[in-house]
């Protein structure tokens, strides 16, 4: 017998034992580790892809679009699964709207990755060129990209976002959480391919598009303060400018005008110096501008009243070991305090500053709001500098009183200028309006300052009697106007350098409010570095005259100064607010010259809006002619004369 | 006449079967594993018709007695032999291995069937040596016999199938009866020729499935890369398994040849523990059967015919799950009966036949 007991055994012992290491392995897999291997299962099978929401709209507070996001799409491509790279790359490079080389792309895709972006967010338009193509390999992605139909319009303020839609600066930067949405997710089954199926479908993981952010801003006063910063930075071959429009009253920031700027659509194309928003984010000295703080504490401390006179000397006066000369060298003499603030007299400020004292003077500037950063909605806002008292030198009182050995933003020098406008009641100031849902529902107003008494009223008329002096026969002469009473302050400020003042380096700036009665706009513009000239007077004073003129008018104030004639026609709102249907751009045409219907037609032909400021003929438009805008954007022109 | 209506009556039809329950979970396993990918189900109905002429084998070999089998034994050993040199000269390189020989529209791998046609030859030959320990002569011809057709094998080169002979030589060794000092020699000769083998005939792809086997998870998306996704899929299915057609990881193309070699890891995750404790139930059931049938065979050559074919099953079993779990390494070996693929599926029905066949005729007098 050749299959005996014993060999029986022997085999189902062999048997047993695979079986029990068999089992026991199988026990140990599908119990012990389940849990484990379900999890690795999954994390291999499933992918979990963001659905990235809508971003929100920034609008203007008259609901114009200033930044918008629009339905693009994003190119991929696996390397891996295209063979012939060389041939691909060339004919995706055939699609000109790619705007790469048949090189470019050959890089990219000789990359060991499974993914690589051929192209970020572009026109679907391009998008369906590469689709057409049919490449294996080549696929795409729904995303939204970032537009900015008014081009530089409020640049600085808005900021911009990165390929990946993180606000990068400005408002985009600030109020990120609230435009950006809330990402949804889908969960997709992944096989060993890398092909990807989706299950699940979007439910309740839908993506939460953005809320718009509708700002203080005016986009037609913010094009009116553009345009007369760009005239006044060209003209003198300034490094820099700022001009800014407050409104007195509420502390609306109704345009904010930085240079250099840049086009956020295209934001690299700039360098990140102009990507600055100079009007928060940069300390200067603000220089004689400055002298309206010592003049108000002089005068609510009754150390001094307008009509008191001041020996102002043979032009200069010194202090331990600093000297302070006038401007220009001149030598005033006896002058009242109201002249003292006229003509800008150094000698006369400093010694309404000496009596004072450094603790009264350290007081006043705190209450005006120096040295600490006025709260507004963005990003990067600059403290100033202000020493503590503790630390101020023998002369820093006299400094401090003409503006120097001080830092301060534009932003906080308007708002010293508002206080004076408003009674002597600071307001916050601020940029942001309103939060509103895509409904229109308001989900959101910042909170802010309740205003402050920083001056009694008395001081403040009084001071206002000043500085409608300083325009009406004084440095700020330029800042007049034909219709209504300016109040102001010049200031030209020599750069610090390196252990003292430039002599051939200066700020010239002109702060101020109108109309000086019942104020309603204060006005800063600062030139940085202006070339030929110094003087706030003669360079930022016609800036200001400009930007208050315009935006006046726009704003329907009526004249505070009786016309003989009346030569203000109803502001022109031609509102053809058709959206567009694609992302089409149309080249801007050539406006100027034509009056308002032509303009307004011409416009319409090319498929694009208008929105108009006076009347007579375009004197003035932007974007200027042969510039690209979507269909449907609006150029902003300017009209003037002819009657 | 070579069979006759009482022998018909003695035919077990439990093992049969049990044979063809298990075939039929393979149908629905290779279905599972291949529905998503392959919509057209063609691999599915490939596999219906392969164990359908499978079944049709299966009775030729019943009624067909195993002692005229035994005697044309010779010839279907030479066509097997045949077929094997005739791929080695004038073989197709299919999947980097000189396995299959085509035929029309069809393919088939000799190797396969040759497995049934060496243990034809082999029962042949312990049926004529009765002899209760085997000389150094007789056991060389017995190893001759298996030697022939594994040496073939192994320059196609098909390890795994070559592989796939030995417990022929175990049964030779074990039931042909083999004297001490011969088991001594056996020992010293593999000892000396393991090192040997493994330094001058192993292919780096083979030592390589070794190192792996020994860590798997070294190399995740290489060659452990198999293991670690069954040993994923038999894991994430747990006690009770995902359900039918639930199989994620063979749907997700996953598992690497999830309707052939890998097919128990399908199994593992659809069905869970339960599941595979039940198929292997199965597989117990059809040994002891089958050695049941080789203690009650009539004669020593239907003895040895039952054991050598079960002994191709036992291994398959064991070699094929415990590589699936990772206790020993990766081989071309298939789940028999269950497994997608023609020759692998039409040779195990034959075995399960040519069992039965011996249990059948088990009385002298039948």
């Amino acid at each position: 017998m050749t299959l005996s007991q014993k060999r029986v055994i022997q085999i189902f012992a062999v048997l047993a034992a695979w079986a029990v290491i068999v089992i026991a392995r199988l026990i140990q897999v599908q119990f012990v580790l389940h849990d484990h291997y379900t999890n690795r299962a999954q994390r291999q099978q499933e992918r979990t892809l963001a659905l990235n929401p809508m971003r929100g709209s920034i609008l203007d507070s008259r609901g114009r679009v200033l930044a918008e996001s629009v339905a693009a799409e994003s190119v991929y491509a696996d390397p891996q699964a295209i063979a012939n790279r060389k041939s691909v790359a060339a004919r995706l490079a055939s699609v000109a709207g790619l705007r790469m080389s048949a090189r470019e792309v050959e890089a990219k895709l000789r990359s060991d990755a499974g993914f690589v972006w051929i192209a970020r967010q572009i026109p679907l338009a391009v998008a369906d060129e590469v689709r057409k193509l049919k490449i294996s390999g080549v696929d795409f992605i729904d995303e939204h990209a970032r537009a900015y139909p008014r081009g530089t319009l409020a640049a600085n303020v808005i900021g911009h976002v990165g390929v990946d839609g993180e606000g990068l600066a400005g408002v985009e930067h600030s109020f990120d959480s609230y435009v950006r949405g809330k990402a949804g997710k889908v969960t997709v089954l992944r096989d060993a391919r890398r092909g990807m199926y989706l299950v699940g479908g979007e439910g309740a993981n839908r993506p939460v598009d953005g809320n718009d952010v509708v700002l203080t801003i005016d986009g037609v006063v913010q094009f009116i303060a553009e345009r007369a910063l760009a005239n006044v930075v060209t003209r003198y071959r300034a490094v820099s400018g700022t001009a800014i429009v407050m409104d007195t009253r509420d502390g609306r920031i109704l345009a904010m005008a930085s240079l250099p700027t840049f086009d956020p659509n295209r934001f690299g194309d700039f360098p990140p110096a102009s990507w600055r928003n100079r009007a928060v984010q940069d300390n200067y000295e603000p220089g004689s501008t400055f002298k309206i703080v010592a003049a108000a504490a002089g005068i609510e401390e009754r150390i001094v009243t307008p009509s008191q006179m001041i020996h102002c000397g043979e032009g200069a006066i010194r202090i331990a070991n600093l000297e302070i000369n006038e401007h220009g060298g001149h030598r005033y003499g006896l002058l009242s305090f109201a002249e003292v603030l006229a003509k800008s007299s150094n000698v006369g400020t400093v010694k309404v500053a000496l009596a004072l004292g450094d603790r009264r003077l350290y007081d006043y500037v705190r209450r005006f709001g120096f040295g600490e950063r006025t709260g507004i909605e963005l990003p990067g806002e600059a403290n100033g500098i202000l020493r503590h008292i503790s630390r101020w030198s023998q002369v820093s009182v006299a400094s401090i009183s003409i503006g120097q050995e001080i830092g301060a933003t534009p932003l906080q020098v308007v708002r010293a200028m508002a206080t004076v406008a408003n009674g002597g009641m600071s307001v916050q100031p601020r940029i942001i309006e309103k939060v509103v849902d895509g409904e229109g529902r308001t989900i959101a107003t910042p909170k802010r300052a309740e205003p402050k008494r920083v001056i009694s009223e008395r001081t403040a008329a009084v001071l206002n009697e000043m500085l409608k002096g300083v325009v009406e026969h004084g440095t700020g002469m330029q800042a007049a106007l034909a219709e209504h009473v300016v109040a102001g302050k010049t200031g030209t400020s020599q750069k610090a350098v390196r252990g003292g003042y430039s002599a051939d380096r200066f700020i010239a700036s002109f702060a101020g409010y109108v109309p000086a009665d019942r104020p309603r706009l204060a006005i800063l513009v600062t030139v940085d570095e202006p070339k030929g000239e110094q003087y706030g007077g003669v360079i930022a004073a016609p800036a200001f005259r400009e930007i208050a003129e315009a935006s006046l008018r726009y704003l329907r104030v009526t004249p505070s100064i009786p016309q003989r004639s009346i030569t203000v026609a109803p502001p022109l709102l031609a509102a053809f607010s058709q959206r567009p249907v694609a992302a089409e751009r149309s080249a801007v045409p050539d406006l100027r010259g034509l009056d308002a219907r032509a303009a307004v037609a011409r416009a319409t032909a090319s498929g694009l809006t208008v929105e108009a400021v006076g009347s007579g003929v375009v004197t003035s438009q932007q974007p200027g002619a042969g510039e690209a805008l979507p269909a449907g954007g609006r150029i902003a022109i300017i009209l003037a004369g002819a009657m | 006449m070579i069979i006759r209506e009482r022998a018909l009556r003695g035919v077990d039809f439990n093992f049969i079967g049990t044979a063809i329950i298990l075939a039929m979970i393979g149908i629905v396993l290779i279905y599972s594993a291949t529905w998503f990918s392959e919509p057209s189900l063609a691999t599915v109905k490939r596999q219906i018709i392969w164990v359908a002429i499978g079944l049709g084998l299966l009775t030729l070999f019943v009624i067909v007695d195993y002692h005229v089998l035994f005697d044309v034994a010779p010839i279907l050993y030479a066509i097997g032999i045949a077929f094997l040199i005739y791929l080695l000269v004038w073989g197709k390189v299919t999947a980097n291995v000189n396995s299959w020989i085509h035929i029309g529209a069809f393919r088939f791998q000799p190797s396969e069937f040759m497995k049934v046609f060496t243990a034809l030859m082999l029962a042949r030959f312990f049926d004529s040596n009765d002899h209760a320990y085997l000389d150094f002569r007789s056991f060389m011809k017995a190893m001759a016999i298996i030697g022939f057709p594994v040496g073939l094998i192994i320059v196609q080169p098909d390890f795994g199938t070559a592989a796939s002979f030995f417990p022929l030589i175990a049964v030779a060794m074990f039931f042909g009866g083999i004297r001490p000092r011969v088991w001594v020699a056996m020992i010293l000769i593999v000892a000396i020729a393991l090192p040997i083998g493994w330094a001058f005939f192993l292919k780096p792809y083979q030592k390589e499935r070794i190192v792996i086997f020994l860590n798997p998870e070294r190399d995740p998306l290489g060659d452990g890369y198999q293991v670690t996704q069954a040993k994923i899929a038999i894991g994430s299915g747990g006690i009770h398994g995902k359900g039918f057609r639930q199989s994620t990881q063979a749907r997700l193309d996953f598992i690497p040849e999830h309707h052939t070699d890998f097919i128990f890891s399908v199994l593992g995750e659809e069905w869970g523990f339960i599941g595979v404790v039940i198929v292997l139930s199965l597989y117990l059931f059809l040994i002891i059967q089958a050695m049941t049938f080789a203690k009650h065979a009539r004669d020593r050559g239907g003895t040895f015919l039952v054991i050598c074919l079960i002994s191709f099953v036992i291994f398959h079993v064991l070699i094929n799950v415990a590589m699936q779990i990772g206790v020993l390494p990766t081989t071309g070996i298939p789940l028999p009966l269950i497994s997608y693929g023609g020759s692998s599926t039409m040779m195990f029905l034959i075995a399960i036949g040519l069992m039965a066949n011996v249990d059948m005729r088990r009385f002298v007098n039948a």
